[in-house]
């Protein structure tokens, strides 16, 4: 059974990474400068009426999953696999760890999701 | 040490502290690696803003007061950056990754900048065609 999670891992590093490149700059856009400052688009874009019906929708949940899920995922593997530069070669102990936090995170996003109901 | 890189007994093993600083090429690799941490610091932005909005309009309200302050402002434009700098460099390593596909690199790098600008503007527009 040795290594045989690895794919797994990678697999979710390559989604996070193509998720990552085609939306990440235009989201962090949209809710950190656009919407906060009301440029281009109005602060009441990010209200919380408005956030909520998208949290509701199946497809804004999947989309927020997705987003939060994979960003995670990717950024801890590439974050593992950095540390062999830094002379540090991963074993289970590093792999439980940085692959610990995005799987906590995704189970989190998932209740909260659940929580804030359809 | 474990894993797949344990070494042989009693081999030599060359110290590798601070070889990324001995060549650019290897700087832009190790920033280009670094990106990652922000990919992860924004995906606990947006979960810290889910946990608000699961709280209740109250705590998000406080999570989109903290977005829009100036502090705030620096850091996701800091994101922005490096983020996008990730969106390039993910391009970038396409070919090498996927060296099968009878595509000039250049091509492929050319198309997946374009397609995210593309899909940017999109985005932004229909946000704004329907929030406004």
């Amino acid at each position: 059974m040795k290594r045989a999670n690895d794919p797994i891992f990678w697999a979710l590093f390559g989604a996070g990474g193509m998720f990552s490149a085609l939306f990440g700059p235009v989201l962090i856009f949209i809710t950190g400068i656009a919407v906060p400052f009301g440029f281009i688009l109005p602060k009441s874009a990010m209200s919380y009426a408005n956030v909520l019906a998208f949290a509701q929708n199946p497809i804004g949940k999947l989309f927020l999953l997705a987003v939060i899920s994979l960003f995670l995922f990717h950024g801890a593997h590439r974050l593992l696999h950095s540390l062999h530069d830094f002379g540090i070669h991963g074993g289970t102990g590093e792999k439980v760890g940085f692959y610990g936090i995005p799987i906590v995170c995704t189970i989190l996003a998932v209740l909260l999701l659940l929580v804030i109901g359809f | 040490m474990s894993g797949r890189f344990k070494p042989a007994a009693n081999t030599y093993v060359r110290p590798v502290l601070g070889w990324w600083k001995t060549n650019p090429f290897y700087l832009w690799y190790m920033l280009r690696e670094a990106t990652a941490i922000f990919v992860v610091i924004y995906a606990l932005v947006l979960l810290l803003g889910l946990i608000c909005l699961a709280m209740g309009e109250g705590a998000y309200n406080g999570w989109r007061a903290a977005l829009a302050t100036p502090v705030s402002l620096v850091f996701h434009l800091i994101l922005l950056l490096l983020v996008g700098y990730h969106s390039y460099t993910w391009f970038k390593v396409m070919p090498k990754t996927t060296p099968h596909i009878p595509i000039e690199p250049k091509v492929i790098v050319q198309t997946g900048c374009a397609v995210t600008a593309a899909l940017s503007v999109l985005i932004v527009a229909v946000l704004w065609g329907v929030t406004r």
